[in-house]
C-alpha cells in the first residue's frame, strides 16, 4: 500500500489507509467520523481509504489492534502503525501524525 | 549497550508514550468508551456529570448576569441557605448561618408584617409568592428588593422546601420614582399653563368687549363736543350772518361782524384743543418727556389738577410707539387718580433702571384701593383701565406694579424695556 511511487510530487502521491474505531453513535465517535471525513476530503483528495470499526459490534477487531479507547484513529504504515486517540477536533495533531506540511 | 537493549528501550519508551497518550485522552473530554479485554464500557456517566457541571455553571453565570441571589429554606429543619449575592442584597453577613429573624430584621418596619406572615405560610402552602419590598442595610441605607419564591412538596404532599429568587431593584425604583415625579411636575405645569391660557383668553375677551365700548363712548364724547360746542358756535355764526341782512346801519353791521369773528375764533380754538387732546403735538415733537410736560400744563389749565414731574431725559424711549403707549398709560393713571382717588395732585416720575428698563411711576396720596380687585373685577370702569394697561405692557415685555391700600394712596409703576425691540 504505502511506499508505492507515483509520478509527480512524492508527498502528494502518498496514499493513506485509515481505520477509525468508534463506539456506536456516542458523541465523540460521531465527531471523530465527521472530522476525519472533512480532513480527507479537503487535504487528501482521492488518496485515502477509511475503514470504520464499531467496537460495540466488532469487539475482536478492536482487541486485535490493541485499541483501549474510542474514538481511536489508526494510521496504517509499512513500518509501524500510528494511533491518534480522541475526537480529532485538533486538526494540527492529525496533520503532524500524517506528516503533512505545516499550514 | 547492545542492540537488544536499545530495541527494548525504544519499545519501552514507545509503550510509555502510548500510555501517556491514553491517560491524557482519558483526562480530556474527547473519548467516549473504554475497550477492555472482555467488553466495552461507555463513558456516559462522566459526560452526564460534565453536562451537570456545565449546566450548574451556566445557571451560576445567569444568576450573576441577572444580579439574582437565591435563598433555600428547608421547611422541616428550618435551615436556610443563601447565596453570596442574596446576602449582599439583604446586607447580611457574607459567612455563617442565616436565621429567619435575621432576614426579617432587615425588612423595613412598614413592610415587615406582610413578609413575616409570608414566612409562616411557607410551611403550609406551596403557593407562589411575588413581592417588592424595602430592606435596610446595617449602614442605614435603604434598598428595594424583589422576591419570587415557591414551595415544593414531598411525596406525601407536605411542603419540603422553599426556594426564593432575590433581586436588588433599588436603581429601578429610583428611576420609577424620578419618572413619576417628573410626570407629576409635567402634569402640574400643563394644568398651570392651561389655567393661565384660560385666564388670558377670558381677559382678552373682556378687553375686546370693553374696547368696543370705549370706542363707542369716545365717539359719543367727540360727537357731544362737536354737537354741544363746535356745532353750536357754527350755528351761532350762521345765525349772526343772517342778522346782518336786518341791519341798516354800518355800525350795527360792524358790531355783528365782530361777534361773528369772535364766534369763529372760538370755533377754531375748540377744534384746535380737540386735535391737541386727541394727539398732542408735544408728544410727537418732544417725545415722552415733552408730552408729559404738555399734559401737566393742560391738566392744570383745564382741570386745575397739578402734576409734579420728575423726568430723566436718559429714560426717554428710543421708540416713538413706546412713547405714545407710556403717555397713554400715564394719562389713564392720572385720570384714574383724578376720578377715584379724591386728590388734586399726583407725582409723575420717569427714570431709567440699571437693567436697560424704563420705569414710569404715578403716585398719589388719595383714598387707595385693594389691588386684588384687579384680577376679580376687571370689567368695571375703575379697574378696566389698569387691566388694559397691564395687557398692553405684557404685549411688549413690560409689567405693571401696583402698591395701594385703602386710605394710604396708590403708587403705580410701569416697567418696560428701553426700546420695544428688546
Amino acid at each position: 500500500m504505502s511506499g508505492k511511487s507515483f509520478s509527480g510530487n512524492f508527498k502528494e502521491q502518498k496514499f493513506y489507509e485509515f481505520i477509525l474505531f468508534v463506539a456506536g453513535n456516542e458523541p465523540n465517535s460521531m465527531m471523530a467520523r465527521k472530522n476525519l471525513k472533512e480532513l480527507c476530503e479537503q487535504e487528501l483528495k482521492g488518496r485515502f481509504n477509511i475503514t470504520i470499526v464499531d467496537v460495540m459490534e466488532d469487539f475482536d477487531s478492536a482487541a486485535a489492534h490493541n485499541i483501549l479507547l474510542t474514538p481511536t484513529l489508526l494510521i496504517q504504515n509499512a513500518i509501524s502503525d500510528i494511533m491518534v486517540i480522541g475526537n480529532l477536533n485538533n486538526r494540527e495533531k492529525i496533520r503532524a501524525a500524517l506528516q503533512l506540511p505545516l499550514e | 549497550m547492545n542492540d537488544n537493549t536499545t530495541d527494548n528501550m525504544e519499545e519501552l519508551q514507545k509503550r510509555l508514550q502510548e500510555a501517556e497518550n491514553i491517560v491524557e485522552a482519558l483526562k480530556s473530554d474527547e473519548v467516549d468508551a473504554v475497550v477492555s479485554k472482555s467488553n466495552v464500557a461507555l463513558l456516559r456517566l462522566r459526560q452526564t456529570e460534565e453536562k451537570l457541571r456545565k449546566s450548574e455553571e451556566h445557571l451560576r453565570i445567569a444568576l450573576k448576569i441577572g444580579k439574582v441571589g437565591t435563598r433555600y429554606l428547608d421547611v422541616q429543619s428550618g435551615k436556610i441557605e443563601m447565596s453570596m449575592r442574596a446576602r449582599q442584597i439583604y446586607g447580611l453577613p457574607l459567612e455563617g448561618e442565616v436565621t429567619v429573624s435575621q432576614i426579617l430584621h432587615t425588612v423595613h418596619p412598614d413592610d415587615r408584617p406582610e413578609i413575616e406572615k409570608k414566612w409562616s405560610e411557607y410551611k403550609k402552602t406551596a403557593a407562589e409568592f411575588e413581592k417588592e419590598y424595602r430592606v435596610i442595610h446595617p449602614d442605614g441605607s435603604l434598598h428595594w428588593v424583589s422576591i419570587r419564591s415557591e414551595s415544593f412538596l414531598d411525596a406525601q404532599g407536605r411542603v419540603n422546601f422553599n426556594i426564593g429568587m432575590i433581586k436588588d431593584i433599588t436603581e429601578k425604583k429610583i428611576q420609577e420614582n424620578q419618572l413619576m415625579a417628573f410626570n407629576q411636575t409635567l402634569e402640574k405645569r400643563v394644568k398651570q399653563r392651561t389655567a393661565q391660557v384660560e385666564a388670558q383668553t377670558k381677559h382678552l375677551r373682556a378687553l375686546a368687549n370693553r374696547l368696543t365700548q370705549v370706542q363707542h363712548e369716545e365717539r359719543k364724547r367727540l360727537s357731544k363736543i362737536l354737537h354741544d360746542h363746535f356745532q353750536q358756535l357754527l350755528v351761532g355764526a350762521r345765525f349772526q350772518l343772517g342778522s346782518i341782512k336786518r341791519c341798516k346801519e354800518t355800525a350795527q353791521i360792524q358790531a355783528v361782524v365782530d361777534t361773528i369773528e369772535d364766534t369763529l375764533d372760538q370755533a377754531i380754538q375748540t377744534s384746535r384743543s380737540l386735535a391737541l387732546e386727541l394727539s398732542p403735538p408735544a408728544l410727537r415733537e418732544g417725545g415722552l418727556c415733552g408730552g408729559l410736560q404738555w399734559l401737566a400744563l393742560h391738566m392744570q389749565q383745564t382741570n386745575e389738577f397739578t402734576l409734579h414731574l420728575e423726568l430723566d431725559d436718559k429714560a426717554e424711549p428710543d421708540d416713538n410707539n413706546m412713547s405714545i403707549l407710556l403717555f397713554e398709560c400715564a394719562r389713564e393713571l392720572i385720570l384714574n387718580a383724578m376720578k377715584h382717588a379724591n386728590v388734586s395732585e399726583v407725582q409723575v416720575r420717569l427714570k431709567k433702571n440699571a437693567d436697560r428698563c424704563i420705569a414710569l411711576i404715578v403716585q398719589d396720596k388719595g383714598t387707595g384701593f385693594n389691588p386684588d380687585i384687579l384680577t376679580d373685577r376687571i370689567t368695571e370702569d375703575a379697574t378696566f383701565g389698569l387691566f388694559s394697561i397691564q395687557e398692553r405692557l405684557a404685549h411688549i415685555g413690560g409689567e405693571i406694579k401696583i402698591a395701594s391700600r385703602p386710605g394710604s394712596g396708590t403708587q403705580t409703576m410701569l416697567i418696560v424695556p428701553l426700546s420695544s425691540g428688546q
